[in-house]
């Protein structure tokens, strides 16, 4: 039956053809549509797990409520409030840095940890000023858990730890308070004190916002300025396994009274977004996939019509109704896989291309996945697709009678 | 030696039942050539489709080299279908995107003997003078030759019984003639038995026995001349 089948297919060129490309660009779309989405996912999720790190230890937040005050009162069941108490309770700082760098030290899931402090400042230069998050970190851990270093445009982090005053700051900022590199820029804290800080690097992370805000010194830089000599706010962590990192989050968090998040309990709210993405893709991708199956149903559906005597006379000379199934199935599925590897090599020139388009955000041009798993799913998809879409018409061919068709010819 | 024997055969259509074959009894020999004649609806044509088992019988039995044909069930009866049978229709039901040779060996390729039958089919090409056609497309040849090709494709299996279904009524006085002739030939020289429907009382009468049919039933039963076993 291959025979018969090849030749049916080479003989409707029109119409395999148009099967054809309705399966490449079935696959193809997949490839693109999928590459596109989850490239962009990729690339925020990356930002999300090495800018910011696995694991944040923070201060925590309280807010009270009647249950807070439970166990102050003699005999607390006959206390009734009239107004339930509110508000918040928060710290400045970690309840013990070096109890927990004792703990994060003896982790098995550790590869390295970075003491941050972060205090609210106001840059200014001239007569421009700007609301910035100024942080310290110890440079050369800050490096080993995060990939600030991948957005570096001028400077060597590291150079935070040379001098005192020293600062890195994003190239918006740098923009806004019209200064350059080696420019020295005032930041006054909370506490009082104006800091005569020298710019020595800048970054560029894409993110407007941190761009715009964040300044970096050294640890001791910034506890100085903000008279906070030995107060650590914030311990990002780098684990061996990021997507472990929830469940080593969730452990410490119930040890002990400060706040500890993983990279995705922090992003919740955007990976759940991304959930929405994927249904969105899901959702259009399997509409591809329907109007690909279609279209093989309705084309070889045509095709069974048109070759009724074909399966009159195989059916007259011993052919069974496996064989006739066998015929119109093979047809669709050949096509299927040959459109779907087409398909596949079309998506990815595609995605090539795509890449190459420049857009003002993130790494400046389009971002694609090129997960091997897009391509194997846009196939089996496919070509289940057409199994399918071929199998229906194929058993309608093999359950007609020969005499049937016979009597209705002549 | 009888090859094929009918033994009451019934078939109606429909509901109530419109009878279309009523209780016909009759054998046939090896070596036959039968004629079956009769006018339009008498039942020939449903006669060699029952007989051949291309279609259910309502009753009654049929017998084709001693096997009830339509007891046999799935691959026994294909095989049976591939092996015994072969079959001229009307319309020469070639496959449009296969050349002469390659339709020819269509039955043999069901069991991949198409190599084996190959010296075969050029033979019956050549005798049926359509060898100059091997290569050609159903569309780029006659129609008497579409119809030579169609019976070398009945042969190409060495069957025992040919059926043929009015296997000159699309062609004209010369090209069913040839066709005529053919018929001769294969059951003279390869002794093959030919059932054959036709309009045509000249060409029934060419055979060694003439059924004619009226209203379902055999009105009459004539061996015209005596074959040779």
């Amino acid at each position: 039956m291959w025979f018969v089948a090849l030749k049916h297919i080479f003989s409707r060129k029109s119409q395999t053809l148009l099967t054809f490309f309705a399966i490449v660009l079935g696959a193809g779309g997949y490839v693109i549509f999928s590459g596109i989405q989850l490239g962009f996912q990729e690339y925020m999720i990356d930002r999300l797990i090495e800018r910011s790190g696995h694991i944040t230890v923070s201060t925590r937040n309280e807010f009270i409520t009647a249950q807070s005050l439970k166990g102050y009162f003699f005999n607390d069941s006959a206390v009734r409030w009239l107004n339930t108490p509110s508000g918040r309770r928060s710290y400045d700082k970690l309840s013990s840095a070096s109890e927990w760098y004792r703990k994060i030290r003896l982790s098995d899931d550790v590869v390295a940890y970075a003491p941050q402090i972060s205090k609210e400042a106001i840059a200014t230069r001239g007569s421009f000023s700007q609301n910035v998050n100024l942080v310290g970190v110890d440079p050369v851990r800050q490096l080993q858990v995060t990939n600030i270093e991948q957005d570096i445009t001028a400077g060597n982090f590291r150079s935070l730890n040379n001098g005192n005053s020293l600062i890195f700051v994003g190239e918006r900022l740098m923009k806004f308070l019209g200064a350059k590199i080696n420019d020295t820029v005032n930041v006054s804290t909370a506490a009082g004190t104006i800091t005569p800080m020298k710019i020595i690097g800048t970054f560029d992370t894409g993110d407007r916002r941190t761009d715009e805000r964040t300044v970096y010194a050294s640890l001791s830089t910034v506890q100085n300025a903000t008279n906070s000599l030995g107060e650590i706010t914030t311990i990002v962590i780098r684990v061996k396994d990021y997507t472990k990192a929830a469940d080593v989050a969730t452990q410490w968090n119930r040890l002990n009274s400060d706040s500890v998040e993983s990279w995705d309990q922090l992003n919740s709210d955007r990976l759940s977004m991304m959930g929405t993405q994927d249904i969105v893709r899901n959702v259009t991708t399997i509409a591809f996939i329907v109007i690909v199956a279609f279209g093989i149903y309705n084309i070889l559906n045509m095709v069974v019509n048109h070759k009724m005597r074909d399966i009159a006379i195989l059916r007259s000379i011993g052919y069974d109704e496996r064989d006739t199934e066998f015929l119109f199935l093979v047809q669709g599925v050949l096509v299927g896989i040959v459109g779907a590897l087409a398909g596949l090599v079309f998506g990815y020139l595609g995605c090539s291309y795509i890449e190459t388009i420049r857009i003002p955000m993130g790494r400046m041009h389009m971002m694609i996945s090129w997960d091997i798993i897009i391509y194997v799913k846009a196939f089996f998809l496919v070509v289940g697709a057409s199994v399918i879409a071929s199998y229906f018409p194929a058993r309608a061919a093999g359950k007609l009678s020969p005499i049937e068709i016979i009597r209705s010819t002549i | 030696m009888n090859i094929i024997e009918c033994k009451d055969v019934v078939r109606s259509f429909g509901e109530p039942p419109l009878v279309i074959l009523k209780s016909l009894s009759f054998s046939v020999e090896k070596g036959e050539f039968i004629g079956i004649t009769g006018r339009s609806g008498s039942g020939k044509s449903t006669l060699l489709y029952v007989m051949s088992g291309l279609d259910d019988l309502s009753s009654g039995e049929v017998k084709i080299s001693g096997k009830n044909i339509h007891d046999l069930k799935g691959e026994e009866l294909h095989r049976f279908r591939n092996r015994n049978m072969g079959f001229v229709f009307q319309f020469h039901f070639l496959l449009p995107e296969l050349t002469t040779q390659e339709n020819i060996l269509m039955p043999a390729r069901k069991y991949r003997e198409e190599k084996k039958r190959e010296k075969y089919a050029l033979s019956l090409m050549e005798q049926f003078h359509v060898l100059h056609c091997k290569d050609k497309r159903p569309s780029q040849m006659s129609g008497g030759e579409m119809q030579r090709t169609a019976i070398a494709r009945a042969l190409v299996m060495e069957p025992e019984i040919l059926f043929a279904d009015e296997p000159t009524g699309n062609l004209d006085s010369e090209n069913g003639e040839i066709v005529m002739e053919i018929f001769e030939k294969v059951n003279r020289d390869f002794g093959t038995t030919i059932f054959m429907v036709t309009h045509e009382q000249d060409y029934a009468a060419r055979g060694s026995r003439q059924i004619h049919l009226v209203d379902g039933e055999i009105d009459s039963d004539a061996r015209t001349r005596r074959i040779k076993n």
